[in-house]
């Protein structure tokens, strides 16, 4: 056996004991071995290894410590100290992963442009407009970042209860918030505290598939397809204002040719 | 009863006594004690009782950096150990005393 083996092996023996006890001890044995005479067999003069621990033990009066705190001031306190940043780190990045994952800054802001001819709704909230095909329909929110972040307003998904064709527009930021140069849509940044108009514009059209018959439908969230770092997702955003879409005649799907008056 | 056992009780005396004489190492000690007649005590064991004295407040150590090798730590007996020394050295002639007294033919 090497000196460095004989070493490594009481070191082993003695792992229960704090590290910097265990460190002197290996350090003064270390300081012993390479006293010792060059041909010396160290198993010989000393003993199996383990001999060896337990006779220090004994002599010393250090009984063998179990349970979790030895455990860890059995471990140097500098890896403690990396294992517990380390841990730290991966603890933030996790949050900061979920956090961006449900970060979603949009509300709406209160701002409705309601469609010609559209009365308020009897009994609840928002308005009610009567579905006339073909008759132009324009219709507009307002969006607002409420958080402290940017993101980016990818677009505005079709939802299959689309009961008309229109373009989107968005204004283009000013400083009065209400003031409607529209442009077309296109993906913009949503900055802190800042308010944008979506408008459709466009024509009553008969893309929900509702049968013939009376009924409506009514409006109350806008899902917009947002980006943030690096992830996109789409959100539902509920307006305070629905708006609400009745079809006194129906509005049959495609491909089933409504009668022409 | 062999030696070894004998001296387990009056280790620390011994280690005591080496280290009273003079600053010394452990490597020291063991040779020390070897050429007075005290050997069979085991490295280990000695080693062991450095730490004990060291921990009870009768030694104090410092380390000595070696060009040749690992740095030496080298013991000195304090206050406290020295009184210790003179109690364990009075106790020590009364039961050297009495068992002289008992194992006379």
């Amino acid at each position: 056996v090497t000196a460095e083996d004989y070493v490594r092996r009481v070191s082993l023996e003695l792992g229960d004991l704090p590290w910097r006890q265990r460190r002197d001890l290996v350090a003064e044995l270390e300081a012993h071995l390479a006293e010792l005479p060059e041909e010396t067999n160290f198993h010989e003069r000393l003993g199996a290894p383990e001999r060896y621990a337990a006779d220090m033990r004994s002599a010393a009066g250090l009984e063998r410590r179990r349970g979790l705190v030895a455990f860890l001031r059995a471990r140097r306190p500098r890896n403690l100290i990396l294992l517990v940043v380390t841990l730290a780190a991966i603890g933030l990045a996790i949050g900061a992963v979920a956090w961006i994952d449900s970060y979603q800054p949009i509300v709406f802001a209160g701002g409705t442009q309601l469609p010609p001819d559209s009365k308020p709704s009897a009994g609840q909230a928002g308005a009610t407009v009567v579905f006339r095909r073909g008759r132009p329909f324009e219709y507009g929110i307002t969006i607002h970042n409420d958080g402290r972040f940017t993101a980016r307003v990818l677009g505005v998904p079709r939802s299959a209860t689309d009961f008309f064709k229109a373009r989107l527009y968005v204004n283009t930021p000013s400083p009065a918030e209400n003031e409607l140069p529209l442009e077309r849509f296109r993906p913009f940044d949503l900055h802190p505290g800042e308010t944008r108009w979506l408008v459709w514009k466009g024509v009553y059209a008969c893309t929900t598939g509702m049968g013939g018959g009376g009924g409506g439908i009514t409006t109350e969230a806008i899902a917009v397809r947002l980006g943030f770092l690096w992830r996109s997702t789409t959100v539902l955003i509920p307006l305070s204002d629905p708006l609400t879409i009745t079809f006194p005649k129906g509005c049959p799907s495609k491909g089933v040719a409504p009668p022409t008056p | 009863v062999d030696q070894a056992q004998l001296l387990k009780g009056v280790l620390e005396l011994a280690v005591l006594a080496v280290i009273a004489r003079g600053e010394t190492y452990g490597y020291e000690i063991l040779s020390t004690l070897e050429l007075a007649g005290l050997d069979g005590v085991g490295d280990a064991s000695v080693y062991g009782t450095l730490r004990r004295l060291e921990q009870a407040g009768h030694l104090t150590s410092r380390l000595e950096p070696s060009e040749s090798g690992p740095a030496r730590k080298y013991y000195v007996v304090t206050p406290v150990g020295r009184e210790e020394l003179r109690v364990g050295l009075e106790a020590w002639s009364r039961i050297g005393g009495a068992l002289g007294e008992l194992l006379k033919p």
